[in-house]
């Protein structure tokens, strides 16, 4: 992986994760790694796209520019944009490594934290007030960096080992006052009580999603070989 | 006899409670074993949950609710 790829569709960026996940679900592929962007967006899950006042809420977001998509995981929801740089990983887990979600978590921030290491204090833990809080976010300064979660299917190769989607997004410089307020909107709109601050969230890297993509995309090749040379090894 | 559709027990340590984020099928329909009926989330981690075995499924858990390890939330009969 070489580039950070662009879609001007959430969906079709959603549908490319999909694709790379059925990819190492049907054993075609045991790692796949993407980093990627999208246009302005909000992407929600299908929880909320059940609300009564969903549909209205979605209709008067995207004439305010902040066209939604429905997700089918569940969690927050989280905008897309400029600012904004995507991680998808894509990965085999052995039966009996696949039980520790910590340990999952750590494949997904590690190289996010490395990446962040020299820009200030990192940790992984949730930051309240943040979109789609979770106790996986990295934590720059006590302020969300990036958000995860992920995605597991079972093989179908019948050996009980499973495929797993793990996506982090990364608040690079994103200017964030709109999107939190279009997060709100929509929550209150829906029915979902809003709850998203904006100084819950980094204010800015002093660099640009290319360049922080950059920096990341060592640790992933590293990862590959890692991880391929891990895998030859367990077979 | 009726097979109770769980919550799997074997998918992560940690003792939380699974979100189901949604039901794949409807109540009353026909399943076959190993089919995908439903998706549930446990700490922003979503898992698929299969049909144990063939049947028409009851489903006594929705979509939203909590459920821990072990806990029936569909029979199929």
């Amino acid at each position: 992986m070489k580039d950070i790829r662009h879609f001007d569709r959430i969906a079709d960026a959603l549908d490319e994760e999909a694709r790379l996940l059925a990819l190492v679900a049907e054993g075609d592929s045991d790692f796949e790694a993407m980093l990627w962007t999208a246009g302005q967006s909000l992407v929600a899950p299908r929880s909320i796209g059940r609300l009564p006042g969903f549909e209205r809420a979605a209709k008067e977001s995207a004439q305010r520019g902040w066209p939604v998509a429905l997700r089918s995981s569940g969690g927050g929801i989280v905008p897309q944009g400029p600012g904004i740089l995507n991680l998808s990983l894509v990965h085999v887990l052995r039966g009996e490594d696949a039980r520790d979600l910590a340990s999952t978590y750590r494949v997904l921030t590690a190289p996010i934290s490395r990446a962040a290491s020299h820009l200030g204090a990192v940790s992984v833990g949730p930051v309240a007030g943040s979109f789609c809080d979770g106790n996986y976010n990295v934590v720059l300064d006590g302020r969300k960096l990036a958000g995860t979660a992920q995605r597991w299917t079972l093989r179908r190769d019948g050996s009980g080992d499973s495929a797993v989607l793990a996506h982090a997004i990364i608040l690079c410089s994103a200017e964030l006052e709109d999107a939190c307020r279009a997060i709100n909107r929509l929550c209150a709109l829906s029915g979902v009580r809003p709850g998203v601050r904006r100084d819950s969230h980094v204010a800015g890297l002093p660099m640009d999603r290319a360049a922080f993509g950059a920096m990341i995309m060592p640790w992933l090749a590293e990862m590959d070989r890692d991880y391929r040379s891990r895998l030859a090894l367990s077979v | 006899m009726a097979t109770d559709v769980v919550i799997p027990t074997d998918l992560w340590d940690e003792d939380s409670e699974a979100a189901i984020t949604a039901w794949l099928v409807s109540d009353g329909a026909q399943v076959a074993k190993g089919q995908l009926v439903a998706e549930i989330m446990v700490e922003k981690v979503q898992h698929e949950v299969l049909a144990p075995a063939d049947g028409t499924i009851a489903i006594v858990r929705q979509a939203d609710e909590v459920a821990a390890k072990g806990e029936t939330i569909a029979r199929i009969g």
